[in-house]
């Protein structure tokens, strides 16, 4: 029996060990704003945080998860209010498709609690999940304003250029 | 204004009140391109647009599919405009059935592709704007025994300036469900509109960045069960025999089917479905497919190049000038892979048939093909079928094709279950409707004064009818145009040859972003700048002289022309143009585009895009946001396929499967630098994100070959530079 906990909840699975973490998400805990994109952890679309680490649910195994602590994109807004990524994401009109978004607001939350002024460098460096809508450039901006909005002036980052 | 309760609009009263409005499109479709609609509005049925309910909250009702190219957004701002509502009030988009005989009656039903949304909206949802924006004053003057001519709208509200009263539409409910609406009101003209031309944020944004958007993949109900089908490796290959003791053994797998496309496991799970998969034993009979590769393929086009089924002189007699001693023979030979489309989402389709119902969730951009397809398949009426169509994450062109949706309800039917068909992300690269491979040979005839005189093209590629998105289609010459579409160059040269070639082969080609523009508008702009090169001309000066009849196109060099004198090539980058349009210049349907790339190399050896500039005539502009989006988008699925996003066959099966293999670009390779300048004219307006990509590779290509000082020849790029 493996028990976690998936947005503050706890949870318990006692079915195949081998089975990633992404299924039990979407398939188990009914949680399906984390997608199912490559299955090799290729392309991010199913970014959660693991106790704190952003990583890529569909090759986490459920054995490697007794005692873990999960959030996905449903957890992430606090008081019902949506996380300053997800904020960010709305003010840039970032989605197209929006498949790929729930993990690539994932990955950008963990990245901005490394990098919480990011140069475009760090971004280009760091932030490498795939989007075939091609929302970068959107998602560049979504980031840099998402670290703005995280300062403690709120005033926005100066750092690095952006068209 | 003509009313009749035969015309375009209804507006009828629901149980709870809201006002529900539906339009006849069909025939009104097919008139487009004529001055009065016809006699015969045939048909009762009906296409819902938009619900208002009896707050005055409003439902926007999507016919069209949204793949995230925003169709959703700018057909909603054109209805809510004309019908001067308060864009603040549409509260829900909600996508509208797949019922055949609520749309146009054409072989192109409500397939969304080709950049139409916007081209036919802005003829439907106009025109049932206004109709309901008279309807609403008419109510008004009414209850209060005015002149209709004296009232004004706006931000949902009808007042009277002379008594100042004022009826929010929603009071105006019963009123207007109980009239007949007119069916030509007068169109507002661009100095009255108030939503259509503003950057207007995507609709259902906020559920894509909760999660809370449910895609054809996240469909669940109790009982549903999920399958995956084994498809045969090799195109055109059958099952010889297959053992599904295996896969029966693993838990939670409940039954193995065959179906026409290959064997179908289904499982409680998507985990178990894979695992029983993996267990089956299928041996396969892989035909004649089997002895082809990438390489052989490439042979036989090229081959087929010397022998084109379809040629045509378009323009006096290229051969003869070729022979003549007074011009120069240039020749440039371009060589195209397959291109997969790989949507974030992977193809999907879930189907629940029993004895006497079908229902289907579907990511489709073709519901109602696809409905007819699954009737022929079930043998029963299209009006016994029902299809959701759900939200999805991207479509490309790859969901005009209606398979995916078919081989659900087979297996359901098979199996009995309901059933969520779920493709891996190898199944979805593999058996994809690929962008057909193509090999094109252009010669051309410049004299001493770099005046071109002739141009002679041939373009190679697979026979797309058999596979045509329009099953009607399939195997009608006329559907090879997927194939070649964009090869006749928009100049004016005197001497015009134009052939194609058609190679039957079973592997599955179809539609992908741009169609055929993609690489015959590629090979033709690339030629042009060799050929500027080579006369020592200014290659956008050169494409100018040619577009001189074509006043749209010109105004395009112009402007680009402005663009590049104000803005110095970065030091050590170098710049390349390109130029890409589509329609004829006697139609409605004609958009255009000119693009700048500017280009640099790293000390490493490898290049980067440091800034593209676009200037863009595709009409009145609806939405300048979701078209700078759409022009971003374009972009990078261009860097996609210069970089690395290509398919390789060998024998017979298509060796790329994932991501590792089928590189996408990251956020690093993009340019940070995007400037449009946007021609916003009174022309009908298209969409923006099909084909803008045919202009910026060549634009791309054209910086490298000068900077590499190397004849750039086929995709991907790789190692071709110097």
């Amino acid at each position: 029996m493996i028990k976690l906990s998936v947005n503050g909840t706890s949870l318990t699975y006692d079915g195949d060990e081998d089975m990633p973490l992404l299924w039990f998400l979407r398939e188990n805990a009914g949680l399906t704003g984390t997608k199912y994109g490559c299955g090799i952890g290729q392309c991010g679309a199913c970014t959660v945080h693991l106790d704190g680490e952003a990583v890529r649910s569909c090759s986490v195994p459920m054995a490697s998860l007794d005692g873990a602590g999960v959030t996905t994109i449903e957890g992430l807004p606090q008081d019902g209010k949506l996380h300053s990524v997800q904020a960010a994401w709305l003010e840039e009109d970032v989605p197209q498709c929006g498949y790929c978004q729930a993990g690539q607001i994932m990955a950008a939350v963990q990245f901005l609690r490394q990098f919480p002024n990011p140069t475009d460098d760090d971004i280009d460096a760091h932030h490498t999940n795939l989007c075939r809508c091609g929302t970068y450039g959107p998602i560049r901006k979504a980031i840099r304003r998402a670290a703005a909005l995280a300062q403690p002036t709120g005033g926005s980052s100066t750092r690095g250029s952006l068209s | 204004m003509s009313m009749s309760r035969r015309g375009f609009l209804r507006a009828t009263l629901s149980g709870g009140g809201a006002l529900i409005v539906c339009a006849a499109a069909g025939p009104a479709l097919q008139a487009l391109d004529k001055a009065a609609e016809p006699e015969d509005k045939q048909g009762t049925a009906l296409i819902p647009l938009l619900e208002m309910s009896a707050d005055g909250s409003i439902t926007f009702i999507n016919s069209r599919s949204d793949m995230g190219q925003g169709a959703a957004t700018s057909l909603a701002q054109m209805l809510l405009d004309e019908m001067d509502a308060d864009w603040d009030k549409l509260v829900a988009v909600k996508e509208g059935l797949a019922q055949r005989d609520l749309y146009e009656k054409g072989p192109f039903a409500l397939v969304t592709v080709g950049a139409i949304s916007m081209f036919f909206g802005w003829h439907t949802h106009r025109k049932a704007g206004a109709s309901l924006r008279h309807a609403f004053k008419a109510a008004a003057a009414r209850r209060w025994q005015v002149g209709a001519d004296r009232l004004q709208t706006g931000n949902s509200v009808v007042t009277d300036p002379v008594s100042s009263k004022r009826f929010s539409y929603h009071e105006l409910i019963a009123d207007v469900a109980s009239m007949e609406l007119p069916d030509d009101a007068p169109l507002k003209t661009r100095e009255q509109a108030r939503i259509v031309g503003k950057p207007v944020p995507q609709v259902r944004a906020r559920e894509r960045v909760t999660g809370e958007a449910l895609y054809g993949m996240d469909v669940d109900f109790p009982g549903l069960k999920t399958a995956m089908v084994e498809r045969p490796p090799v195109f055109g290959g059958k099952i010889r025999r297959f053992d599904k003791r295996g896969a029966l053994a693993v838990s939670g797998v409940v039954a193995v089917v065959e179906v026409t496309s290959g064997v179908a496991v289904i499982a409680d799970t998507f985990w178990a479905a894979q695992k029983g998969r993996a267990a089956l034993k299928v041996e396969w009979e892989n035909g004649p497919f089997e002895q082809q590769s990438s390489q052989s393929i490439a042979a036989q086009l090229t081959k087929k190049l010397d022998t084109p089924d379809d040629k045509e002189d378009v323009a006096g007699n290229a051969g003869s000038v070729f022979a003549a001693s007074n011009v120069s023979l240039v020749e440039g030979r371009f060589s195209f892979p397959f291109v997969a489309h790989a949507t974030m989402e992977p193809m999907n389709c879930t189907a629940w048939v029993t004895d006497n119902s079908c229902e289907i969730w579907a990511p489709t951009q073709n519901k109602i093909y696809a409905v007819a397809t699954v009737a022929e398949m079930l043998g029963r009426d299209e009006a016994d079928i029902t299809l959701h169509t759900t939200l999805m994450g991207g479509g490309f062109g790859r969901r005009a094709q209606e398979d995916f949706v078919n081989e659900a309800a087979e297996v359901s039917q098979k199996s009995g279950f309901p059933v969520k068909v779920v493709w891996t992300r190898e199944d979805d690269m593999r058996h994809d409707y690929y962008r057909s491979m193509a090999e094109i040979r252009i010669r051309s005839g410049l004299d001493k004064n770099g005046k071109l005189h002739a141009w002679e093209s041939g373009v190679s590629m697979i026979d797309t009818a058999p596979f045509h998105f329009v099953p009607l289609m399939r195997n009608n010459p006329e559907a090879r145009d997927i194939g070649y579409a964009g090869q006749k160059p928009a100049y004016a040269i005197p001497h015009l040859h134009l052939s194609q070639s058609f190679t039957k082969l079973p592997i599955t080609v179809g539609i992908l972003r741009g169609i055929s523009h993609g690489y015959t508008n590629l090979a033709n702009e690339v030629m042009i700048d060799r050929l500027a090169g080579i006369a020592g001309r200014d290659p956008l000066d050169l494409r100018a002289e040619m577009l001189r009849d074509n006043p749209r196109a010109a105004l395009v060099i112009e402007k680009l022309q402005q663009l590049a004198s104000r803005n110095p090539v970065p030091k050590s980058m170098s710049r390349g143009f390109a130029f890409a349009y589509e329609g004829n210049v006697q139609d409605r349907f004609q958009y255009y585009s000119g693009h700048i790339a500017d280009v640099g190399r790293n000390d490493d050896g490898t290049w980067f895009v440091h800034k593209i500039w676009i200037v863009a005539d595709h009409g009145r502009v609806i939405n300048p946001s979701g078209f700078r989006r759409q022009v971003e988008g374009a972009i990078v699925f261009a860097l996609s396929m210069l970089r690395g996003t290509a398919i390789t066959v060998d024998k017979g099966a298509v060796v790329e499967g994932n991501f590792g293999d089928y590189p996408l670009p990251t956020i690093s390779d993009t340019p940070k630098y995007v400037e449009i300048e946007l021609i916003d004219n009174d022309e009908w307006p298209m969409g923006v994100g099909e084909k803008m990509q045919a202009g910026i590779q060549p634009a791309i290509i054209n910086a490298l070959e000068k900077l590499s000082d190397t004849n750039i020849g086929r995709l991907p790029i790789a190692d071709q530079l110097s």
